[in-house]
């Protein structure tokens, strides 16, 4: 490769002298041999053409832009300079490549750590030559990127760098930069030229952009500029546009898509100003393959988006669509196609064996490889879908492990069965607002059992449930989860009224590892009934996180001397609306508190695992302030809230 | 015992299993082989080395003796610690999690810091390097762009308006 190279160079040389010797003072010709001469190592020829480029025309740039150039290829950064010194007091303002002389003039100054006093403001959008940025040339020329300040000319890695008074090697800078935040890293884009330029062409600083937080503040600019740093290294994208003040159009996802990365993850929320086909083409254009998240909650996806996203992007495995109102049963017709082509949801093949899954290898002898690889699928609130989408949603993705059904008015129970007969993996369910009846048929079985029993059955390893205000939800339902599913970690029924005290000892006994446990606003669960459940050692030395506001007959200082008794592992407490007083939480702060230390004391190291975390006490009213403020200060690392 | 000369002539005796927390010494222990008696010869290496990686490392014999002794006190310190987990590709989430004993023994003027972290990152000590890269990255956190400048006496070089132009593209990130 090199020796072609050279070969052409000696060709290209040969005709450039005899052009030069028919007209000896052309600088461009002299430009474009010097050129090829220091392409060919022949720096010191090159040198003295670029020498006589000044000698021929003192006020044209081009000469001492040569030379300084070579000079730095060479790395005689300070011979660099003092040409770009010279040229810039000579040199015209008129001449073309003024601009690209002053550029380099201040970088040159600023990798040398000298202040200059300037004449005149560059212009800051001016475009840095190709040769000396050869990143650029092939930038975006979207509309939305023209008014953006070019990337600066990257430092090489072994030049001295200045952080300040400081010289400290590229490497050690990054290592700095990678424990900082996204917004902290370019806010320091603006403390000096050599800063930016290292920090802005460190593609992997830019690699995860999470602007979720700052839907208030972010405009296609600034999205726009943050997909020029991270390039085709950009991995995930989080940008939610909640805010009413939101400016992001769709020139944000022109300039993703121009970025050319291949994503990971795009999360892109809450905006009713961008149509669905741009934001399906931006996963479907250059990050078919790799995309594994999409999150486009609260937008206007429609169903013929939910094909396309689905006909290309096989290997997604994360989809929100939450709030996407426009969506009907009908969005995943043609999926199902695709799976009705091959029979099934899974297709035998033996040319796919790598994408292959350890559950389904272990299965059967011929593998069987699912054609669609989604795991967690949130249709929540999206109100026009009914029972059709859940059972076509089950029927494509076998694998599915979690599903958010919940505001589903349209849904009924029917879709619990549909899962229950598709989904075997299913792990976390949220029903929360969805339909149920009495069947006509006998009065007393009421539908939430017949379909429980059936999910159940079929999904033994689920973990997470959770149903809201149903109340439907009754001791038979958690027992026959608890029976069905010992896998069970997190378990959420709040507001259920028909809940008892009877169904407790069921979850004491069964569920080894729960964690989480959500029996706010249930009003027939009293203290006798929390009292077995936490004397079952078993559970409650392993819940983390317990829900039991609004149960004014189930929380009073009793319960709070068997949590402080039993609650080992407790780090979120949520006691709202309960018939606690003050003394009663100081009590169970103090023991908290005090077996913490204990913990920790056997444990050496002191890590933080099992301490109060959060503690929410709003409208305790026999709570007085003098107790919130004993409890916070024993302990200062607990958020407690008392609005009482 | 591992004997190693600082820049200025100042030896050091040291016990090897905290001398080969540098990874450079290591190697070097290991290439040398059984070198009990004598003692290493950093400066002649570090100057092989800095000629090949660049002009911007210090080598030991830049480094004052007391950083020197600064890097062995750490050494000492963390010889108990366990090999650290193997690297993973994911970028490092926190620089909050620093050990107790390790924010004082970095709690220490702004050139000296800047000396150990250098001196960790031409010795090879990830776990130090790393904890004074956290460091560091605690002191821009939270910080204006004045601040910072300040902090570590950065001349501003931009132009008002280029200036202007790189904060109106990143609005977002200002929200002080």
């Amino acid at each position: 490769m090199y020796e072609r190279d050279v070969e052409a160079g000696t060709i290209a040389l040969s005709h450039g002298d005899s052009a030069l010797a028919a007209e000896p003072d052309r600088i461009s010709l002299l430009d474009v041999r010097a050129l090829i001469l220091t392409k060919m190592g022949r720096v010191d020829e090159a040198l003295s053409d670029a020498n006589k480029m000044c000698q021929v025309d003192p006020k044209c740039a081009m000469g001492y832009l040569r030379a300084a150039r070579i000079f730095k290829k060479k790395g005689l950064m300070d011979a660099a300079f003092k040409m770009l010194k010279i040229g810039n007091l000579r040199v015209d303002a008129s001449d073309p490549d003024r601009k690209a002389l002053e550029t380099m003039y201040i970088q040159c100054a600023a990798v040398l750590g000298v202040t200059l006093k300037r004449k005149k403001p560059v212009d800051p959008a001016l475009p840095t030559p190709p040769s000396l940025n050869p990143n650029s040339t092939t930038e975006t020329k979207d509309s939305s990127t023209e008014t953006l300040l070019p990337l600066p000319e990257a430092v090489p890695a072994t030049e001295i760098h200045n952080f300040g008074t400081h010289s400290i090697p590229f490497e050690v800078i990054q290592t700095i930069f990678e424990y900082l935040p996204l917004q902290e890293i370019t806010r320091c884009l603006r403390l000096n030229t050599t800063l930016r330029a290292m920090l802005s062409n460190n593609k992997s600083l830019w690699r995860d952009l999470n602007l979720k937080w700052f839907s208030h503040r972010i405009s296609d600019t600034s999205i726009a500029s943050l997909m020029i740093r991270g390039r085709d290294q950009v991995k995930s994208i989080q940008i939610d546009c909640i805010a009413p003040k939101n400016k992001v159009t769709k020139a944000a996802l022109r300039a993703i898509q121009s970025s050319r990365s291949r994503l990971e993850t795009l999360e892109f929320t809450h905006t009713k100003k961008v149509a669905a086909d741009i934001l399906v083409a931006t996963v479907r254009m250059h990050s078919w393959e790799t995309i594994r998240r999409v999150n486009f909650s609260g937008t206007e996806m429609t169903n013929d988006a939910v094909g396309k996203l689905f006909e290309k992007c096989r290997h997604l495995q994360e989809l929100e669509l939450a709030e996407c109102t426009q969506i009907t049963d009908s969005a995943l017709d043609s999926v199902l196609k695709i799976v009705g082509a091959n029979r099934s949801a899974f297709v035998s093949s033996q040319a796919e064996l790598v994408d292959l899954p350890a559950s389904s290898a272990a299965a059967g002898a011929a593998p069987r490889i699912p054609l669609f690889h989604l795991k967690i699928l949130n249709v929540a609130g999206c109100i026009r879908l009914t029972d059709g989408f859940i059972h076509t949603a089950a029927r494509c993705f076998p694998l599915m492990e979690t599903i958010n059904i919940s505001k589903l008015t349209r849904v009924t129970h029917r879709a619990l069965e549909s899962l229950g007969q598709h989904c075997k993996n299913l792990k976390g369910i949220d029903a929360s607002d969805i339909q149920f009846t009495y069947t006509q048929d006998d009065q007393r079985r009421n539908t939430l059992d017949t379909s429980m029993l059936l999910l159940a059955k079929e999904c033994k390893g689920l973990t997470n449930v959770r149903i809201a205000s149903c109340k439907f939800v009754n001791d038979m339902t958690v027992q026959l989860l608890t029976a069905l599913c010992p896998q069970l970690e997190s378990l959420e029924f709040p507001k259920s009224a028909n809940i008892t005290n009877a169904a407790l000892p069921k979850i004491g006994n069964r569920c080894k590892l729960l964690t989480r446990m959500n029996l706010s606003t249930c009003p027939q669960i009293t203290y006798e009934g929390l009292e077995r459940l936490f004397t079952l050692a078993t559970v409650s030395n392993e819940i983390k996180f317990l829900d039991l506001s609004m149960n004014p007959l189930a929380v009073n200082d009793k319960t709070l001397l068997l949590l402080s008794r039993f609650g080992l592992a407790l780090e979120e407490l949520n006691i709202s609306g309960c018939d606690v007083t003050g003394a009663g939480v100081l009590a169970f702060a103090e023991a908290k508190v005090a077996r913490d230390v204990q913990k920790m004391g056997q444990r050496k190291g002191g890590s933080a695992v099992g301490q109060l975390r959060v503690l929410n006490l709003d409208q305790c009213a026999r709570v007085g302030n003098d107790a919130v403020v004993h409890v916070r200060k024993l302990m200062p690392y607990a958020r407690v809230s008392a609005n009482l | 015992m591992v004997r190693i000369t600082s820049s200025d002539s100042q030896e050091f005796s040291v016990s090897q299993d905290i001398a080969c927390q540098s990874q450079l010494i290591k190697n070097m222990i290991e290439d040398v082989g059984d070198a009990d008696e004598q003692p290493i010869p950093l400066p002649n290496v570090a100057g092989a080395i800095l000629q090949k990686g660049g002009s911007c490392f210090p080598s030991i014999s830049n480094a004052p003796k007391l950083t020197l002794f600064a890097v062995i006190e750490y050494a000492t310190m963390h010889k108990d610690d366990p090999p650290s987990a193997p690297e993973t590709d994911a970028k490092p989430s926190t620089s909050e999690d620093i050990e107790d004993r390790d924010k004082q023994f970095l709690n220490v003027d702004q050139g000296t810091l800047f000396e150990i972290i250098l001196a960790a990152n031409y010795l090879d000590m990830k776990s130090l390097l790393d904890v004074g890269c956290k460091t560091v990255a605690n002191m821009i956190k939270g910080k204006t762009v004045e601040e910072v400048r300040a902090l570590f006496n950065i001349v501003n070089d931009f132009t008002p308006e280029e200036e202007e132009q790189i904060r109106k593209e990143n609005e977002w990130c200002e929200d002080r």
